[in-house]
This record gives C-alpha cells, structure tokens and sequence, in this order.
C-alpha cells in the first residue's frame, strides 16, 4: 500500500474513532523494514496540528525476530506503559481489521535521533550524553517496576524457554557454528533460578531508544515486551554490537556498567547481580547472531533478493567473538 | 570454504542485484544501497585473497582440538557442535576457546576486520 493510501485509512478510521475529521497535510515514510514500516504524518485534527507516527506491520517476507508481538499487541502494551508512566510516546489509534489495511497503529511523534553512532560519538549529544545513564536506568527501572498484572496478555519468557527457542531456531539452519553451541551449552549449564516474572522491554538498546539534546526523549519499539526477568533487559543493553565502539562504556556505550547498575538502583530498580546481567549479555549475543543468522539464510532460501539481510547474515562473524571474549570473562 | 552464510557467491550476487536497481532507487536509498555494495565487495574480495588460507587456519585449530582430520572445516565444525552438545567438551574449557577464537578471527578477517577482541579483565594496567 502506498503511504498516501496508508494516510487516507488512518483519518477514515481516526473520524470513526474519535469523531472528529483528520486531514492530513504531509505523509512520509521513515523506513520500511522487514517486520515494520513506520510513516511520519503531519495532521490537522479538532483544530490543532499535531505529528504522528504510523506503524504498520511488514510486508511479510521476512520472519519475524524471535518472540515478536502482533501490532495490536505490542500497540497495547504501549499504551498502558505510557499511562503508567514511562517515557513512551502515547497510543492514539490502535487499527482493526474494520479499517481496511494490515495491522497497525498511530502514535505521537516525538522528536529525536536514533542512530547510535551519533548518540555515543557525536558532539550534538554531548549534552545528552550526560544525563543517558540516569535516564535510561530511571525508565528501566520504572517499567519493572509495573504491576506484572497489568500485563498478563503477554507471553512469559525466561532464561529456560529463551535458551531452547534460539537453540531450536539456529539449529534448524543445520549450518554448524561452535561458538553458538558454546554459548547454548553454557546457558544450558548456568541458567539463573527463574524470579518473580516483571515487565521486561525486550529491546532496550542505543538505537532502539529517541535521544535529544537534553537526553532520552522516548522508549520506542515494544514488539519483543514479555513478561521475565528485568536483568535481561541490563544485559541486552550491554551487549557489545550496541556500544557503537564504545567498549569502555558497555551500558549502551554511555555508562560504565557498575555506575548503571547504582543508578537503577537508586532510581527504584532491584539489586541486580552484575553476573546475572553477564549472564544475559551472553544470551543477548547468541540471541543477535542467531538474528544474523536468520537474515543471511532469509537470502540464501530464497526468501528475499535484498543486499541488506545478506550482509547481516556475515554480521554472525562478530557475534561468535562477542560470545567468546564473554565466555573468556573478557572486558569491562 | 571456511566464511559463514551466505557464501561468497551469494554475496556477490546480491551486491550485483543492488547495484542493478540503483537507477530506479531514490537517492537517499540508492547511497545506502550503493554503501552496502561497497561493502560486499570488500568482503568478497578479502574472501578471494585470503579465505582459503583462513580456512586451513581454521580446519587446523579445529582438527588439533578434536584429535581428528577431516578435509573440510565443516565437517570439523560438525564435530565440535556435537561434542559440545553431548559435554564431551565443555563450552569453558580454555581448549575449547582457545581454538573457537581462531576460527572467529579467521571469520572477522573477512568479514569485518576492523573488530578487535576486548581485553583480558584482569590485565596488567598500561
């Protein structure tokens, strides 16, 4: 569908849902990704001109990342995070099927940059930079600080069903990778006693994040929400592939590790052992290989003719040494 | 052929298909396009120079760990997947790492050579 059709939907369904006409002046598309496209819309609605973003579901090619929620799903989960207090643009729209177009869902948009080179290298965020750890630990800690009861609807994913669905995933490849078996044996072995299950974000990284000149403007992107342990969450923003070079700072590449972790504890978060956060750093570098991985077989079944899933699938190469320094105890 | 999936072939392909389309491409998706290319380029490029020597430092590495020849690093991959899933090894074992970290850098040298292993924890303050 094209964007202009795609913003024609939306002010149908926007005057079904709030009875009120939208029109919308400008629609763009930001990116087109293999399980999202997101459109930027310039509208005018009861009077007032506001930015929104469309989110809707991909073209369908491509498989999904492990674990992914539905748009509606994950456009739920949104919403009552954004009630409740985390930084996370607010829900405006949710699509049903009665609206004409695949699944979906409009927010407010909310300026910022999310590339991660900029954020951790460049002078324009110097400032922001600044206030990263404090921030981002504050959000985290607020969103596993919710009422898990709040969001029962989503799946409950520890260490133990993670850890077989990546196994199962890369070993249907039937492309041999010891540093992957490693890693499985080794979660395998030391998989950490479940906790009382918390909302987890699921994809908490540099770059996944709106960050502005006075810091962290937004938490986005909810589709992999479970319910589990908050520690995974510490450990995926560690790991190395987001510190874009920043391996001083393995927070995200803004924050040494032990000063995230006070932070989130003094912003309301639980004492987390720093080798339970190790624990899910690693599982966090099986989990983005095996990611690599499915991308380059995407391309090699056939499933896609694009350059882009391709190339990632050769990203696998620095997930095996990101698993080996970590089982080595390497780095800060 | 010692790199990961998709093969050189395949890379080189979907590099041509890429370059292919830059005419009908907007401008700002014809320079991502044409960057990734680019790099698939260098990487097929440094697989043609020195992949078959990465691959005997590889098929070396491995075969000395698990006391056993075999013509082609797959086959040798095979084998230590299986002796680490049935804990014939152990996924800490220095060995074990020791030859897993030889095979990653034959893998990083042509893939992405810009990307160093971090440190030891516990090293001597420079």
């Amino acid at each position: 569908m094209s964007v202009d059709a795609a913003a024609e939907r939306v002010a149908e369904a926007w005057r079904r849902r709030h009875g009120e006409a939208l029109t919308v002046h400008t629609a763009e598309a930001l990116s087109a990704g293999a399980a999202s496209t997101s459109i930027a819309l310039d509208v005018e609605a009861g009077g007032e001109r506001r930015q929104l973003v469309l989110q809707l579901a991909g073209a369908g090619a491509a498989e999904e990342f492990p674990g992914a929620l539905d748009k509606a799903t994950q456009a739920r989960v949104q919403a009552l995070a954004a009630e409740r207090g985390v930084p996370t643009p607010a829900v405006l729209l949710t699509l049903d099927a009665d609206d004409g177009q695949g699944a979906g869902f409009v927010t407010a948009r909310v300026d910022g940059e999310t590339l991660g080179g900029r954020i951790v290298h460049g002078s324009a965020f110097a400032q922001a930079r600044q206030h990263l750890a404090a921030q981002c630990a504050g959000a985290l800690a607020r969103v596993h600080a919710l009422d898990p009861g709040a969001f029962d609807f989503l799946p409950r994913l520890d260490a133990g069903a993670q850890l077989a669905e990546l196994a199962r995933l890369h070993r249907a490849f039937g492309e041999a990778l010891p540093a992957f078996e490693a890693a499985i044996a080794w979660l395998e072995r030391e998989t950490p006693e479940p906790q009382e299950p918390r909302l987890v974000h699921g994809d908490f990284r540099t770059g996944n994040f709106l960050v502005d000149a006075d810091g962290l403007s937004a938490v986005l992107d909810w589709e992999l929400a479970h319910l589990g342990d908050p520690a995974e969450d510490i450990g995926w923003l560690c790991m190395r592939s987001w510190r874009f070079g920043r391996d001083d700072l393995p927070a995200g590449g803004f924050a040494a590790r032990d000063d995230f972790l006070a932070r989130y504890a003094a912003l309301g978060g639980a004492r987390v052992e720093p080798e339970r956060v190790r624990y899910w750093e690693l599982l966090a570098a099986l989990k983005w290989g095996v990611v690599c991985q499915s991308f380059g077989w995407q391309y090699v079944r056939g499933h896609t003719m694009a350059l882009e899933p391709a190339m990632i699938g050769r990203r696998v190469a620095e997930t095996e040494l990101h698993i080996i320094d970590l089982l080595e105890g390497r780095g800060d | 052929m010692a790199a990961n999936r998709p093969h050189a072939v395949e890379l080189l392909d979907a590099g041509r298909a890429a370059l292919a389309g830059l005419g009908e491409a907007g401008p700002k998706q014809a320079r991502y396009q044409l960057r990734l290319a680019l790099g698939a380029i260098d990487i097929v490029r440094r697989e043609l120079r020195d992949g078959a020597e990465l691959a005997e430092r590889e098929r070396t590495a491995l075969a000395t760990l698990l006391r056993r020849d075999a013509d082609t690093v797959a086959a040798l991959r095979e084998a230590l997947c299986a002796a680490l899933r049935d804990g014939t090894f152990q996924p800490d074992d220095p060995a074990v790492l020791a030859a897993l970290r030889v095979a990653a850098e034959s893998h990083l040298a042509i893939d992405n050579p810009d990307l160093a292993a971090l440190p030891p924890r516990d090293r001597a303050p420079s």
